[in-house]
């Protein structure tokens, strides 16, 4: 057992660098699916089926950025038995915890939060209808909750096997929730309408899809911190 | 504009071994091709107003017009932006070599984007405040004019579509810089070898085939890629003139390879441009008419070959003529950046004045130029050069930097 596991403090120096590693070992796959991303973009301006291309391209690269550097900072650490290495350390499970929660989530959310606030910019200020914003909008916080719930099986599981089982299952269920919300007469319904509209309905998804990351990640990191060992 | 942080032509350096230790020496025409191309773009939006092919889609197509303008407007339009971003993606390279990926990526968030999210705003304002104004007042409006009253009559008219305007650079000079961080994890060394070792022939005639797929995406002349969605075909077209000036600074003495082909490429392109003029719509419309497949190829290879060789000529003869640094010089180079931020809102402002006035082309496009470029130079002296601006713009200037400013190096 590590001795300082149960220190009350957080070794910030040691998670500062940690999460500089994680950053270090996925800046390559983070300027892929920032490449990916501007072409996507691109692409959408060309017509009507390479709007429908681009778009599909440009989800897809934001769901494979984050399942990717889930894989490479938590599942090849555990293959690769980085692990034994980080309990040389001083750190403890928490800071451990803490590190992997800081690194994934700036890796995932700085992107996201640019993608997300482009799409919103094209889609105010170019000829497509406005109100197509308050359901991209809740799609995109989507993809950001099933990247927590991808983050926190990972976390709590540590083992490859899960991680995909999940990650395949949201793919899967990531077209029915486009459909739903497509479909539903409070949101989908006002993606043709030239302006933007915003519903109590949608209010509703966006509160829950918030409510449900905040759950997500402060419980499993709260879990996580509580383990007296790191395996 | 992109290079503004090392607009200073005594800070742009290039290494050069010299049988022992690292020489640096002064590029001080790239310097000085940047503020070229930078207040050419004064004189090119100038000019079209009195463009008769633009006549339907300008907001200040006056009544005064001339084919000269068109032949000459069109010739630069060509060249002047392909050799702005093989300007800038020489300094990039500079500035990755200098202070790394991120530091790069710092630099050119600092003088690109963020003047980018400022000024666009006051510019897109005072473009609105000055047509509302001449909506109102200019008695000989041009067509484009007479739409908006017509819209402005109708209010379910639906907005234009937003643009970038004449910062539509910037925006894709910052897509540009991202990108070379995204493509510096390729291992580029075999082609870097290819490019080192290229003749300047086959270089001058295969190069510019690869802008053929970007051009074929739009039409002829190639538009101002202004929409907030990134174009495609810029990064296939002006994007590959930012890599080439990025590859430019690795090369050693690419640019001194084609000072024989000087005279041939200019000729050349005139030559090619005559027929390219003569295949052009002579008024241009929107949306614009497909032009047949094979003079649409031809057109686009016109303009593929032009831009190219039009640009080495370019950089040739900046290296040739204009690699000299004095007083003059630098302060033309120092506020061009400004001049050209501001210079759209002003310029139109000017124009709508000029269009109730029985003046001759030459004396409204004269005026119209004249007072742009003055209004430019003195808010530069008066508001930017040793302001917040100024810093933001170019860079802080030290004190020792001042006196470089009037010192001839």
């Amino acid at each position: 057992m590590n001795p300082i596991a149960n220190r009350a403090l957080l070794n910030m120096p040691v998670i500062k660098q940690l999460v500089y590693k994680d950053w270090y070992l996925n800046r390559k796959i983070l300027a892929i699916y920032v490449g990916g991303g501007i072409l996507s973009l691109s692409i959408i301006s060309l017509g009507e089926w390479q709007f429908f291309m681009g778009a599909i391209m440009f989800i897809t690269m934001l769901v494979a950025m984050g399942n990717h550097q889930l894989s490479v900072t938590m599942i090849s650490e555990r293959k690769e038995q980085t692990l034994a290495f980080v309990m040389s350390l001083p750190v403890s499970p928490a800071d451990y915890a803490m590190a992997k929660f800081l690194a994934n989530m700036v890796l995932f959310f700085i992107p996201w939060s640019l993608l997300t606030l482009i799409t919103a910019l094209v889609i105010l200020f170019t000829p497509l209808p406005d109100g197509l914003l308050a359901f991209t909008l809740l799609i995109c916080v989507l993809i950001a909750v099933n990247h927590c719930i991808c983050w926190s099986v990972t976390m709590a599981t540590e083992t490859e096997g899960s991680f995909l089982m999940v990650m395949i299952g949201l793919n899967c269920l990531l077209n029915p929730a486009l459909y739903l919300l497509a479909r539903s007469p409070d949101i989908g319904a006002h993606n043709l309408n030239p302006s933007f509209i915003w519903t109590s309905t949608a209010t509703l998804v966006l509160l829950g899809e918030i409510l449900a990351i905040v759950l997500l990640l402060f419980g499993t990191l709260y879990f996580r911190s509580r383990k007296k060992v790191f395996y | 504009m992109n290079s503004t942080e090392h607009s200073h032509a005594h800070e742009i350096v290039r290494p050069v071994e010299i049988a022992g230790p690292v020489e640096i020496e002064r590029l001080h025409y790239l310097d000085n091709l940047r503020a070229l191309a930078m207040i050419g773009g004064v004189f090119f939006h100038a000019m079209l107003a009195y463009s008769p092919a633009l006549h339907q889609l300008w907001l200040t197509a006056d009544r005064e017009q001339s084919g000269v303008i068109d032949i000459i407007a069109w010739f630069s339009h060509l060249f002047r932006m392909p050799l702005f971003f093989v300007i800038a993606g020489f300094f990039v390279a500079y500035l990755v070599s200098k202070r790394g990926m991120r530091g790069m990526l710092f630099n050119r968030t600092k003088r690109v984007l963020v003047p980018f999210i400022i000024f666009l705003p006051l510019c897109l304002w005072a473009i609105v405040a000055s047509l509302m104004s001449a909506v109102a007042t200019v008695e000989h409006k041009s067509l484009f004019l007479q739409m908006v009253v017509q819209a402005m009559a109708n209010p379910g008219t639906p907005p234009p579509p937003f643009s970038t305007m004449h910062l539509w650079f910037l925006y894709n000079l910052m897509f540009f810089c991202v990108l070379t961080w995204v493509f510096s994890y390729i291992n580029w060394s075999r082609l870097s070898q290819l490019f080192n070792a290229i003749k300047p022939l086959p270089f001058i005639l295969m190069f510019p085939l690869l802008l053929i797929p970007g051009l074929l995406l739009v039409e002829s002349p190639f538009p101002a890629p202004d929409k907030l969605l990134p174009q495609l075909w810029a990064f296939g077209f002006f994007g590959l003139f930012f890599a080439l000036g990025y590859w430019i600074f690795r090369a050693q003495d690419f640019i001194d390879k084609f000072q024989p082909y000087l005279v041939i490429l200019l000729v050349a392109s005139l030559v090619l441009y005559a027929g390219y003029y003569f295949l052009l719509p002579k008024e241009f419309t929107f949306p614009s008419t497909p032009v047949e497949f094979p003079q649409n190829i031809i057109m686009k290879l016109c303009e593929a070959y032009i831009s190219v060789w039009m640009t080495l000529v370019c950089l040739v003869a900046g290296k040739r003529y204009v690699n000299s640094h004095n007083r003059a010089m630098r302060f033309f180079s120092d506020s061009s950046y400004w001049i050209y931020i501001v210079h759209l809102p002003v310029l139109f402002a000017v124009q709508y004045q000029l269009m109730d006035k029985d003046w001759g082309l030459l004396a409204k496009y004269s005026a119209s130029v004249g007072i742009t470029l003055l209004i430019g130079a003195v808010s530069y002296l008066l508001l930017v050069r040793w302001t917040p601006i100024g810093w933001m713009l170019n860079g802080r200037k030290r004190m020792a930097n001042k006196k470089d400013v009037f010192s001839p190096v």
